[in-house]
């Protein structure tokens, strides 16, 4: 791959509740070559590498490649079987990730990388009843301090976490962060909020939020995919 | 803004005015909201932002309203019903949005700034990220050559048609003149024209594309199903600042829209 090849950092996790799929086209000045190849490497969350490997599709198609065959050697961590994939593919080509949780599908565009103390804002209602899970990915080489700063009324607490080099960490807003707050005043009805998410230093990352509202049952439970950068 | 001298050339382009385009479905079950987030890179700073929200589409006349008050790093968020009260008597439909950030400090680049849209209705709520905001192109008159698109009105993207949802296009038009798609896919192996029609000036047209792009393309057996997943790329005339293109996926059965991706 040249130094212009595409290079992309997904979050992906699988059965039972998830389900991640990786698609990718290339632009027409690319399919004059027959086939395209994309290299990918799976980390853990603790950004051990699991898998590496690569496929080659037809260029004048959209390339499939399903991870749930490439996760066998990836840890479970808070439910969930999840990782960190990086995907690299030639230049001028396009990289979206299927993902599906629970019933709730979505197509995940080129995740931004959020670097150098840059900042990523997501939207949500807290409640009571809701619960948002924080997806974190650490893209760099060194260890990462993640700072999230909720925004709801006139609070802003915030919180770090740390996301070892090439890890992910899914973090629970409501049970892990808001439950080490003095304030319960966010249980009380449904109030717009913001969270603001920043890597210290020179740290890079990629955040995107998962929102789960309760149903009358464990199988009526909904989950959506708020935000993605 | 560009100084160009003997063998000197030194690129600095002026981003304190950016805009992007979006779109929202408005109807008697189903309210939007817009939340924006004005940012400058690692610039600390609370500085002023104003916001300038604009709607328009088919049926309702274009309009604008200036929100104020805002800083740099703080987001924020309206609901549309509430920036245009008037809407709510004219109808239903999908609208473009258009939501144009500036700060006074010439310095500040306010690309990395981020606005997302939410969709909600008692039976589902849909988040999704706009597309990346661009240098307002007044602003930029003095940089000929700067790349102030990062698209420059080229197109590509990828639709997914399933079991369960089915794919179409948005192409949000923000601009004065009529735009014709210049949009191509692979049939039957080879490179062959993809028609949509037309987006008239200042709407936010959707085009189906199981039956133009999907119908008849080879289907994969997939994890999740059977699933036809199709490129198409091409050409927005004089779109290179103003239109913005989404690919939107509904539930197949009740229509209802589950998931948006910016191209």
């Amino acid at each position: 791959m040249t130094d212009t090849a595409v290079k992309n950092h997904f979050w992906i996790a699988g059965p039972p509740l998830f389900s991640s799929t990786l698609l990718i086209s290339s632009a027409p000045a690319v399919s004059s070559v027959a086939t395209l190849e994309a290299a990918c490497e799976l980390f853990d969350v603790d950004g051990i590498k699991t898998q590496g490997f690569k496929v080659e599709f037809p260029a004048n198609e959209v390339g499939i490649v399903e991870i749930e065959p490439f996760m066998a050697g990836l840890k479970t961590k808070g439910g969930i079987t999840q990782g960190h994939l990086v995907v690299t593919t030639p230049a001028d080509t396009r990289q979206i990730c299927r993902l599906q949780v629970g019933k709730q599908v979505d197509l995940l565009s080129e995740p931004k990388v959020i670097k150098n103390r840059e900042m990523a804002f997501m939207p949500l209602l807290l409640g009571a009843k809701r619960e948002h899970l924080i997806v974190l990915l650490n893209t760099g080489e060194e260890v990462c301090q993640v700072v999230t700063r909720l925004l709801y009324g006139s609070r802003s607490p915030e919180w770090t976490t740390q996301i070892p080099a090439y890890g992910c960490r899914v973090v629970s807003l409501e049970h892990e962060l808001l439950s080490t707050f003095d304030d319960l005043s966010w249980q009380k009805g449904i109030s717009q909020g913001y969270l603001r998410i920043s890597p210290r230093a020179q740290s890079s990352i990629v955040c995107q939020m998962i929102e789960k509202l309760p149903g009358e049952t464990e199988d009526n439970i909904l989950y959506r995919n708020v935000c993605a950068w | 803004m560009s100084a160009r001298g003997d063998g000197v050339v030194m690129d600095r382009i002026i981003a304190n005015s950016v805009s992007t385009r979006a779109f929202c479905v408005m109807t008697s079950a189903i309210r939007s909201r817009v939340h924006f987030f004005p940012t400058a890179g690692t610039t600390a700073g609370h500085y002023p932002v104003s916001c300038h929200l604009t709607l328009f589409g088919k049926g309702i006349e274009r309009r604008s309203v200036l929100l104020e008050g805002g800083r740099l790093n703080q987001p924020d968020g309206i609901r549309l019903e509430d920036a245009f009260p008037s809407l709510a008597n004219e109808g239903s439909g999908m609208y473009g949005i258009e939501v144009a950030l500036e700060c006074p400090q010439g310095r500040l680049d306010l690309r990395n700034s981020r606005v997302v849209i939410e969709m909600v209705s008692p039976e589902f709520s849909l988040s999704y990220g706009a597309a990346p905001f661009k240098v307002n192109a007044e602003k930029s008159e003095e940089e000929p050559n700067s790349e102030v698109s990062p698209s420059n009105g080229i197109v590509s993207g990828i639709a997914v048609e399933d079991e369960s949802v089915v794919p179409s296009l948005v192409i949000v038009n923000s601009t004065s003149e009529l735009i014709r798609p210049d949009l191509r896919h692979i049939l039957r192996g080879a490179e062959s024209p993809l028609h949509i029609g037309t987006v008239a000036p200042e709407s936010a047209v959707e085009f189906a594309l199981d039956e133009s792009l999907c119908k008849g393309a080879q289907s994969h057996e997939t994890l999740w199903g059977r699933a036809v997943v199709e490129k198409f790329w091409g050409v927005i005339p004089n779109g290179d600042s103003k239109v913005e293109c989404y690919i939107l996926s509904r539930d197949r059965v009740s229509k209802r829209p589950v998931s948006v991706c910016a191209l």
